[in-house]
């Protein structure tokens, strides 16, 4: 009899025990059906992921454009995305914005989450605004005009408004510009005001203005592989409207007569750790449209007609204490062009390969 | 008598009345996992469908419009969307709203209709929803909501909007017929961040 009771208890206990494990599994299946909650949010994440991947491939590649007929589709934690995006609209010119449209489909064990995102997609240049025609971000310089040299503030382009000939960056240095004024200036004909023209100003002060911006855009532009390094007689192509270039002179540079009219941005810079001698020299007609660009020197002859369209920026780096002997002579004329910035901003921006995204909608 | 014999009646007894009252536990547990379940599904049901407009709040495609959420109180959302993403943009004015109707098909007395109107057609949701609040915040990750009624500018300076939802089974679970009113509750948190808000561009 003891050992039937046994029996039974240890049945007993058996079925207590299935019956505990039909309650868990029970409470699992529970447990199951909030997760579903957690996966789709993990889908819809990682179709966020992929519309930032996918900015990151076209900034590295701007013709990188899968379609909905050959999507880009990659795993992004453990969930199947498909992406592609269409363009809704597109800028007049390199700088000006596009507008696309991004669809992001994710698939994370059974839930799908599809994003549209729509953004315009606009090139980034880095260049500096075009303040005036000839613009000083150090202090650090003498100056001096001769000859028929003109530094003119007036819009060329007639379609923006007009601006200072020369900025500086304190009271000294635009004392230096003018030079001596009154009885000094008549006697020593020092007065460089004959060769400053601006309905604004000939010379106007702006603590703003500095190089270390510029500085790192220069050094960016450097390592690029688009840029054209010149040096020696250079006689190859200076850019045109529709294709403006960067070229960079780090050397001794002859650019002789015949040679077509430049556009884009020109750095010509001396110094600095690789001990850079830049400089350039022109004969006859010389015509560039754009940025130019002196670092720690101004290293630049112009015999003929030098016309420098657009802006001309120079500066020293924070290591450099050289002081920079300008001396504008000849027949050299500095025009501040608006419609030029445009070309040193697509030149800029065709080597950077950097896109700046403004969402407009998305729809989750 | 026989000691091994008594003996074994008494653990034969105690052994029936252990499954005795497991049977009655077994009994209320399995009520109470069906009853979670059901809710959990009701939950989830709802909780899909708020997630599906909430993030849409003022998507508009290509089109621009002025005021993106018209009324925000605490039992009631009004908003602007392109709800169905229609190629051909046309915006709908979703409303959201508690209502002090109460649910006449459950037994819970507790339970009132939720009502999800888009451009005038009233779905009911009748899923024992007894609780359902929106809180306003115009900063991500702000623990402290705008107070309500809100204003023009409040409504202008949202940025998050967080729902509560409180769902009860529509009938009562109880081991014994003494035991108290106890319905089953299932709650659903979820702080949303619509990115089309102007705040959040």
């Amino acid at each position: 009899m003891g050992r039937a009771m046994l029996i039974i208890a240890s049945g007993a206990v058996i079925i207590y025990g299935m019956i505990q494990l039909g309650l868990v599994g029970q409470k699992k299946l529970v447990v199951e059906r909030t997760a579903g909650y957690a996966k789709d949010i993990h889908a819809k994440n990682t179709a966020f992921t992929a519309i930032q991947l996918a900015m990151e491939e076209i900034n590295q590649d701007n013709n990188w454009h899968p379609t909905e007929g050959s999507p880009w589709v990659n795993t992004i934690e453990g969930s199947e995305v498909t992406l592609y995006y269409d363009y809704l609209g597109f800028g007049a010119s390199l700088i000006e914005p596009d507008t696309i449209r991004m669809y992001s489909t994710s698939v994370y064990d059974d839930e799908t989450a599809q994003i549209v995102s729509t953004f315009t997609k606009v090139r980034l240049d880095f260049v500096p605004e075009f303040k005036s025609a000839l613009s000083f971000a150090t202090d650090q310089f003498t100056f001096s005009a001769g000859g028929n040299a003109l530094v003119s503030g007036n819009d060329a382009s007639g379609t923006c408004s007009d601006k200072p000939a020369i900025t500086v960056q304190d009271e000294a240095s635009a004392e230096e510009i003018l030079g001596p004024d009154g009885v000094l200036g008549a006697l020593f004909g020092d007065d460089n005001t004959d060769h400053l023209e601006s309905s604004v100003a000939p010379v106007a002060i702006d603590s703003s203005v500095s190089y270390s911006p510029v500085d790192q855009l220069i050094a960016r532009l450097a390592s690029q592989p688009g840029t054209v390094k010149i040096s020696g007689n250079y006689k190859g192509s200076l850019g045109t409207a529709n294709n403006p270039g960067v070229f960079f002179v780090e050397n001794y540079a002859k650019l002789t007569g015949g040679i077509d009219a430049g556009y884009g941005i020109m750095v010509i810079r001396s110094g600095g750790e690789l001990e850079y001698e830049g400089e350039l020299s022109v004969a006859g007609n010389f015509e560039f449209n754009g940025l130019i660009i002196f670092e720690n020197a101004f290293n630049f002859t112009g015999r003929g007609t030098p016309d420098l369209n657009g802006s001309v920026l120079v500066g020293t780096t924070e290591n450099s204490n050289s002081t920079l002997r300008i001396n504008l002579g000849g027949n050299i004329k500095i025009q501040y062009n608006c419609a030029a910035e445009s070309y040193a901003k697509v030149a800029s921006a065709s080597l950077l390969k950097q896109n700046r995204y403004i969402r407009l909608s998305t729809f989750e | 008598m026989n000691l091994s014999l008594v003996t074994s009646f008494i653990v034969s007894g105690v052994l029936i009345l252990m499954l005795g009252w497991m049977t009655l536990g077994v009994s209320y547990n399995s009520k109470d996992i069906v009853l979670s379940q059901a809710k959990q599904s009701n939950k989830m049901d709802v909780s899909q469908i708020i997630s599906y407009d909430f993030p849409k709040i003022g998507y508009s495609g290509d089109i621009d419009i002025d005021s993106l959420i018209v009324t925000a109180k605490s039992n009631k959302i009004a908003f602007f969307s392109n709800i169905d993403n229609s190629a051909d943009n046309s915006i709908e004015k979703i409303i959201w709203e508690f209502t002090n109707r109460e649910v006449t098909s459950t037994a819970n007395p507790n339970d009132f209709i939720l009502a999800r109107t888009i451009d005038g057609v009233e779905t009911e949701i009748t899923l024992g929803v007894t609780e359902f609040r929106i809180n306003y915040y115009d900063e991500l990750g702000s623990q402290v909501p705008l107070s309500f009624p809100l204003s023009v500018a409040d409504i202008n300076s949202i940025r998050q909007i967080e729902v509560e939802l409180v769902i009860e089974s529509a009938d009562q679970l109880k081991l014994r017929s003494s035991s108290p009113e106890n319905y089953v509750r299932t709650a659903w948190i979820k702080r949303f961040t619509p990115r089309n808000l102007p705040t959040n561009l």
